[in-house]
């Protein structure tokens, strides 16, 4: 089932086009990566999905529902954690949390107190004294309290440390065991591929590239590290081998995931004593496209 | 040693606040000479001055601005009377300010820690402080001190103006002194400015306590003691010398427990905050009475103060009138009238006016917030634009209606003790609040434009300058007939001197819920920009 649904949207900011034939597909169940360099269209994205931004053209949809025209409806049913967290300076962390939640409509906030330990916030504090993580926290915490279908996340972790980085990734696992969906935006791609099913990267406002993080490592390369017992002779010319250069006792080579099969099958001609894979991460994944 | 570095401190504390504290210098210097030219040539016959003692000699004037003394009421007198407390208060304003920035909130902002890690003694940063304000004090009491007397040199001479000068440095001194104390007890800069002001406001009450009952009570307060330098009369600089040894007690205090306590605590922990929000708050109306709570019970105390002053002096108007033309010529003139009804239409028009400001302040803020991206919060929950913009028109609306209120009864509760015919409650608050209609006005027109033209919105506040100008001034300045004709106050009934005119009332009204109407249909339409 659909769950999230762009069609060649566009929004114009004046005569600047910030989004060009935006497409994107969430289905029921999965954590979508949105991932895209700073000022490429996210937050835009997210917005006219939110009904707070109104598009120039095409349509955005969330559960089937007109985002714009259905806004309250749909809201009824999201949790969001915009990516610029500003709080009130004279309210308490606490005070925000419980405001966030009830203003959702249904009233349940199961798990608002384990959240607030598990993301170590002192719920207490004034939210003037709050650092940039810790008013990330308390959005994060007020989103993952209540009970949504689904969670609009735009880089929600930009101000969060490695530990509380962990804390969250294991919050997104756990909404996605309960078959809810996750629209996860990032420019940080570790996050995204640890827990996302998909991506769409966008860039300038144009979806560049969409699919399984699977169907995406298969439009690049793989590099790995080899050394052999006997001279390792020829390889530069055999097909699919985009580079190679020699490294300690053995080489790099940089294969054409697809061909990666016959390459090995040489390779191995010449009695293999160490190897080593490093599959290509989305960051270099990320750059052909920064490049390109 | 424990202030190492002062100097250089002091050098780097100069040099962060060289605009800011000339302003302040420029502004409190400027405004003080140029009111003691100015009084001169208000009153100035002996005549008038005398009229105007009369006038001041009631309770509500005392408690404000002290006890009329002397024995004739002179003009420089007369200057010292009406001004010193105002003065000291923006003196006393100015140096709680600056201590504490240099002082709590650079604690709290951890600027000071960088400072604290360079070879600087424990105290230089107070220290420094204090030198700094002691320096700005001496000047604002040298310079007024000498100003007036060069400006006013032959009706004021120069050992009161200096004695004038040197009550309101001095008093500076001692509210810069406490509000050092202040740094070192409470661990947040806002605690510090709120208990700041707070012992400010508390000495004034307490002085004006003294002045109305008991004398012994205003020496427990700085503006007290500073009061009864009598400048120009009795010149006393015992009480200046009891000023700076107050500030020495409070520095030294500050200085001791400075030096004992750990950076960035405090003696009072900050009390933690609720960790809970209440019931009250978890609704979109709840969050905008919320957030504006503060302000509008400040405003609410203002606007009735405001309105008891006036009322105060409804007493001696008609002898007053008569022997002032400048204020005469404030009024409209209508014979059937006496001067008193005529002055009571003018005030309840300022009154309303005034009360407008943190209305308009209030349905604005759904802009400000907007602009902070604070909105995004609520506008991607399950609340529809209309009900919020709702909460935001409706509270506004509603406190509208509660200023004019507070203003009337204001107005009313000073005015019937002082006056040979009292105007009934009721009848002060038809009068006042026919001012209502021109009131959904204004709100209307800054409704209109946070729907509709949000990045001009502010242009309303030009509009309710607009409207008090040709009110206040209109009729001093001899201005054309249409001026008045382009705000809704123009087409308001002056009650009780103007008649009734209900056709406008409702014209305005409509006009009024149009702009609302327009405003609601554009804010549903626009983009939010957070
Ligand atoms: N209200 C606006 N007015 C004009 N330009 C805007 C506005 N909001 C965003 N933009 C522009 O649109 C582009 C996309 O911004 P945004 O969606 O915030 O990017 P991202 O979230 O991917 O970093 C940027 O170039 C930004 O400057
Ligand atoms: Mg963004």
């Amino acid at each position: 089932m659909v769950i999230l649904k762009t069609e060649d949207l566009v929004k114009k900011f004046g005569n600047f086009t910030a989004l060009d034939k935006v497409n994107l597909e969430v289905k029921s169940g999965e954590v979508y990566g949105f991932i895209g360099p700073n000022g490429a269209g996210k937050t835009t994205t997210i917005r006219i999905l939110l009904g707070i931004l109104q598009a120039t053209g095409g349509k955005a949809s969330i559960f089937g529902m007109d985002s714009w025209k259905d806004a309250v409806e749909i809201h009824k049913r999201i949790a969001y954690v915009p990516g610029e967290v500003n709080l009130w300076s004279n309210l308490t962390g606490g005070e925000v949390i419980d405001l966030f939640v009830s203003l959702r409509g249904n009233n349940s906030k199961s798990r608002r107190d384990e959240l607030i330990e598990m993301f170590d916030l002192d719920p207490s504090k004034k939210c003037r004294t709050y650092s940039k993580g810790n008013r990330q926290k308390v959005a994060l915490v007020a989103a993952f309290a209540s009970d949504a279908d689904l969670y609009i996340l735009d880089e929600p972790t930009s101000g969060l440390d490695p530990l509380m980085e962990k804390v969250f990734q294991k919050c997104v696992k756990e909404v996605k065991n309960e078959g809810k969906s996750v629209l996860l935006s990032s420019h940080i791609l570790s996050e995204v591929e640890k827990l996302c099913d998909k991506v769409s990267i966008i860039r300038q406002g144009r979806i560049i590239e969409s699919g399984s993080l699977k169907e995406l490592r298969h439009l690049t390369r793989t590099d790995i590290y080899v050394e052999t017992r006997q001279e390792l002779l020829g390889l530069e010319s055999i097909d699919g081998v985009l580079g190679l250069s020699k490294k300690d006792e053995g080489y790099l080579v940089q294969i054409e995931s697809d061909t990666i099969g016959h390459v090995m099958e040489y390779i191995a001609n010449f009695g293999i004593v160490r190897l080593e894979s490093m599959p290509i991460t989305l960051e270099e994944l990320f750059m052909r496209h920064y490049e390109g | 040693m424990l202030v190492h570095n002062t100097k250089r401190l002091i050098r780097f504390i100069l040099r962060r606040d060289r605009i800011r504290l000339l302003v302040w210098l420029v502004s409190i210097i400027g405004l003080t000479l140029i009111f003691s030219v100015f009084f001169g040539e208000m009153f100035p016959t002996q005549e008038e001055r005398d009229i105007m003692a009369e006038t001041l000699k009631n309770h509500a004037m005392v408690a404000m601005i002290g006890p009329v003394y002397g024995e004739t009421y002179t003009q420089d007198i007369m200057y010292a009377h009406e001004m010193l407390l105002f003065s000291i208060v923006s003196v006393a304003i100015m140096n709680i300010l600056f201590v504490a920035r240099h002082t709590r909130k650079d604690e709290e902002l951890g600027r000071l820690e960088v400072v604290m890690s360079q070879p600087v003694g424990r105290l230089a940063n107070l220290a420094s402080t204090f030198v700094v304000a002691i320096g700005i004090n001496l000047i604002i009491a040298v310079l007024t001190g000498v100003g007036i007397f060069a400006l006013n040199s032959d009706t004021m001479g120069l050992n009161g103006s200096l004695v004038y000068g040197f009550s309101l440095g001095m008093s500076g001194l001692c509210y810069a002194a406490i509000t050092a104390l202040f740094a070192q007890v409470f661990e947040t800069n806002l605690g510090v400015v709120g208990f700041s002001f707070t012992f400010m406001i508390v000495s004034y009450l307490v002085r004006a306590a003294g002045d109305l009952g008991s004398e012994a009570l205003s020496y427990l307060s700085p503006m007290g003691v500073a009061y009864r330098t009598y400048p120009y009369y009795k010149n006393n600089w015992l009480m200046i010398i009891l000023l700076v040894l107050i500030s020495l007690v409070f520095a030294g205090v500050a200085l001791y427990l400075n030096s004992v306590r750990d950076h960035g605590a405090g003696l009072v922990a900050s009390k933690p905050g609720r960790t809970h929000a209440t019931r009250f708050l978890q609704s979109p109306l709840g969050l905008v009475l919320r957030i504006s709570r503060t302000s509008t019970i400040a405003w609410l105390v203002g606007i009735y103060v405001l309105g008891a002053s006036y009322g105060s002096v409804l007493g001696d108007l008609d002898s007053f009138f008569e022997t002032n033309e400048m204020f005469k010529l404030m009024l409209p003139q209508n014979a059937d009238y006496t001067m008193t009804e005529q002055f009571i239409t003018l005030i309840l028009v300022i009154l309303a006016m005034c009360g407008l400001v943190p209305v308009l302040q209030l349905v604005l803020k759904i802009r400000g917030e907007e602009i902070r991206g604070r909105n995004e919060h609520i506008m991607a929950r399950a609340v529809s634009r209309k009900s919020y913009l709702a909460c935001y028109v409706f509270s506004s609306a509603i406190l509208a209606f509660i200023m004019q209120f507070a203003a009337v009864v204001g107005l009313w509760s000073s005015g019937s003790a002082v006056m040979d015919s009292p105007l009934s409650l009721g009848r002060m608050l038809a009068n006042g609040l026919v001012y209502m209609p021109a009131a959904l006005l204004l709100l209307g027109i800054a409704v209109f434009f946070v729907g509709c033209l949000p990045k001009a919105s502010s242009a309303v506040w030009v509009y309710l300058g607009y409207c008090f100008f040709t009110e206040y001034m209109g009729n001093l300045l001899k201005l054309p007939k249409w001026t008045k004709k382009l705000t809704p106050y123009g087409y308001t009934p002056k009650l009780p001197v103007d008649e009734m005119k209900p056709l406008n009332l409702v014209l305005i009204t409509v006009i009024a819920f149009v702009l609302i109407w327009a405003g609601f249909a554009g804010f549903n339409k626009r983009d939010l920009e957070g």
